[in-house]
């Protein structure tokens, strides 16, 4: 079977030398999760674009048909062979995404209804999920929310550092990414981008809750690496664009099971906070049912 | 809490739907049978439209009920009554109406009058012209006219006759057991009507002959209608209006009530949000070309014939209908696949109309817009495909999926609505 590849994501380029090898770990209809010297390298044939990603041209059958986990993946100077597949990276183009850069304290007070929309939006999206748990009817989420979001809207970024304050999160809800981890992933990435108080957690603890993969996702996304869903989101949060903003929310609500509306209540938690205004924080719980 | 309240009020909508009872009871004039209709007044298919806006078939669809009125005799003298607002343009939708593409209703036009047993309310529809060559795919030629006066000068008054002795004997022709029978015997009741037309006439056909019209006449009449495979095409769709009406203003709800389109626009009705449209550019199908055309010579999507899909059959129940992708287009897996992929969007699966396929599962009924932006999955309808000139007509039949920008505004609307 021979494909071709319509871009590389700058870190799977950088990941990816001539000669070297993978390993696929997890093959599903539309992606393939490879494990390259301990990162994640995804070969996908759906959008969105991300670093990490190499994406495929247009493609009718099933993945699953073609490539096997424990199957190599090698690189041999334009090609990618991987199972009984040729992947032609000529004519690729490399795929960078812009990152906005926050300086300051964050403000985002026009921004404040759409927030509070998106929440009421989340919360109904919610409803239509197949997901046996809804992640704001957790006791873990509450207790978050007690531990770390309160916390961190009076400015106490020690607290809500906690490393305790997160494990209970990794892994809860089952799924090759967990609603707890999805959570996390977009909790993260906008506290660490909005703010320069970085709030991470080290790979090793990641690994030692939850899933491999789950794990590394979450890995990249505290520290900046996301896909053009989330890169495009952080730039309407950075220009205020409030229809942006929806915009991207519901964008990302379409992903798996319950994914991106896990992500985007990440997101929306971690801005409420970050508000510093109470009544923020008390609209967005008060619209996810919390 | 909203969150319950959007569930009992969807699961009230989908209910009302299933559990409306649409029957013929007679056709009329426009003007004396459309609430709100009045002279000058011509109803089109969709959301409302400019005339700057309209796309060439519906103009000319404009233009050749303007002259089947008699308020002009010539395309210009037409288009100056429009253009200067002596002949105004609404929503069928507007007036409880449907008509299949460009919809064009006008006073003097015989309608399809349906009573919703169930619920109370009253649904209407235009009588069907057959295919190729006629006005709601934008023709207006001689042809055109012509088969418009002969449809109002005989088979209005053969039908006007059938129908009131079919309501003296029996209160009327149910026209739910008509589509669910017809399901079953391979028609989508969007774009293949054959079952149905052929029960319809099995129906009325013992009426018609005693109705007490001249022979002749009710000879032509049965003649036209059994010749078209598209007969019961209105009489389906104002029942489905009737159906999805019986669904439309429940608060909180959040279950699409209206998905038609004008040929320029797309637009919906959500039934908590009532009657505000939520439009996007109409997208241009594909399908089966007939002869001698081109995918560019097809004009963006057109008609209220989606009320079929948001009632819970046509595009939804394709798996019911394997033959009619000779008709639309694809294969017979694509109607497989269409209608699981609808089941993933609408809130439940239909009580009474049923896909013998797939093991007698009820057909998706009840688009969601929350699924929609969940999934990403936009509803499939079945389609005509009329020229983009006007006057030309229908060039041919495919599949359309909706643009789901509409979706995102309305569920936008919902939460300025509904948010605590």
């Amino acid at each position: 079977m021979r494909l071709a590849a319509s871009y590389i994501g700058s870190l799977a380029l950088k990941n990816l030398q001539n000669g070297e090898t993978g390993i696929v770990k997890h093959v599903f209809k539309n992606t393939i999760y490879i494990e390259k010297d301990s990162e994640l390298l995804v070969i996908s044939r759906k959008s969105p674009r991300a670093p990490i990603n190499i994406g495929l041209r247009e493609l009718q059958a099933s993945l699953k048909a073609w490539v096997n986990v424990g199957d190599s993946l090698k690189r041999i100077d334009d090609k990618l062979f991987l199972g009984n597949v040729e992947i032609e990276l000529r004519g690729a183009y490399v795929y960078e995404p812009s990152i906005p850069i926050f300086s300051g304290e964050p403000s985002f007070t026009s921004l404040e209804d759409y927030i509070t929309e998106a929440a009421f939006m989340l919360s109904l999206l919610y409803e239509t999920s197949q997901n046996p748990i809804q992640l704001p009817a957790t006791h873990e989420f509450k207790q978050f929310i007690q531990n770390v979001i309160t916390p961190l809207s009076r400015g106490n970024t020690q607290t809500a550092s906690k490393l305790d304050n997160y494990t209970p999160l990794l892994g809860l809800g089952g799924g090759f990414t967990p609603s707890g981890d999805d959570f996390i992933a977009g909790f993260l990435t906008t506290i660490n981008a909005l703010t320069k108080h970085k709030i991470t957690i080290d790979r090793n603890t990641l690994l030692k809750y939850t899933s491999w993969a789950s794990a590394l996702l979450i890995d990249y996304a505290q520290h900046g690496i996301v896909d053009e869903t989330l890169a495009s989101l952080l730039i309407s949060i950075h220009d205020e664009d409030g229809e942006g903003f929806m915009d991207c929310i519901l964008a990302l609500a379409q992903r798996g099971h319950n994914s991106g509306i896990d992500i985007s209540l990440g997101v929306l938690t971690a801005l409420a906070a970050l508000s510093r205004r109470e009544n923020l924080i008390e609209r967005v719980l008060r619209q996810i049912n919390c | 809490m909203v969150r319950e309240e959007v569930e009992k009020a969807n699961g009230e909508a989908v209910e009302r739907m299933m559990e409306s009872d649409p029957v013929w009871v007679g056709v009329g004039l426009a003007r004396d049978k459309i609430p709100g209709m009045r002279e000058y007044l011509l109803l089109h298919a969709g959301p409302p439209l400019e005339w700057e806006r309209a796309s060439g078939p519906m103009r000319g669809a404009v233009i050749g009920a303007i002259i089947y009125e008699g308020w002009a005799t010539t395309q210009e003298e037409a288009e100056k009554l429009v253009k200067n607002g002596q002949v105004k343009l609404e929503p069928t939708h507007h007036h409880n109406a449907v008509g299949p593409m460009c919809g064009i209703i006008s006073p003097s036009m015989p309608v399809y009058e349906i009573h919703d047993r169930r619920w109370g309310n009253k649904t209407y529809s235009n009588l069907n012209e057959g295919i190729g060559k006629v006005l709601r795919y934008g023709a207006y030629d001689k042809e055109v006219l012509d088969r418009l006066r002969w449809m109002s000068d005989v088979l209005y008054p053969v039908l006007e006759a059938t129908i009131r002795e079919v309501v003296s004997d029996r209160g009327g022709v149910a026209l739910k057991p008509i589509i669910a029978q017809a399901l079953q015997m391979g028609d989508d009741c969007h774009n293949r009507y054959v079952a149905a037309t052929s029960l319809l006439l099995r129906e009325i056909t013992p009426y018609m002959m005693r109705c007490g019209v001249d022979t002749n006449m009710v000879r032509e009449a049965y003649s036209f209608m059994n010749a078209n495979n598209f007969t019961a095409l209105n009489l389906g769709m104002a029942a489905a209006k009737a159906m999805t009406l019986a669904a439309h203003n429940i608060e909180h709800s959040t279950i699409v009530t209206v998905m038609s389109r004008n040929g320029t626009d797309t637009g919906i009705w959500v039934s908590g949000l009532g009657d505000k449209w939520f439009t996007a550019p109409a997208p241009i199908p594909r399908g089966v070309l007939f002869p001698g055309f081109s995918d560019a010579d097809a004009n963006p999507d057109l008609g209220d014939s989606a009320i079929t899909e948001t009632a819970g059959f046509g595009g939804f129940a394709m798996a019911a209908a394997p033959a009619i992708v000779s008709w639309v287009g694809g294969s017979v897996k694509l109607a497989i696949e269409t209608t699981q992929k609808m089941y993933e969007i609408t809130y439940t699966k239909h009580k009474y109309f049923q896909i013998p396929y797939l093991n007698f599962q009820g057909t998706p009924t009840g688009v969601d817009i929350r699924k929609v932006l969940k999934t990403g999955i936009t509803p499939t309808i079945n389609t005509g495909i009329a020229h983009k000139q006007a006057g030309v007509g229908q060039i041919g039949a495919g599949i359309v999926s909706l643009p789901i920008e509409m979706f995102r505004d309305a569920l936008r609307s919902y939460a300025e609505k509904y948010k605590l």
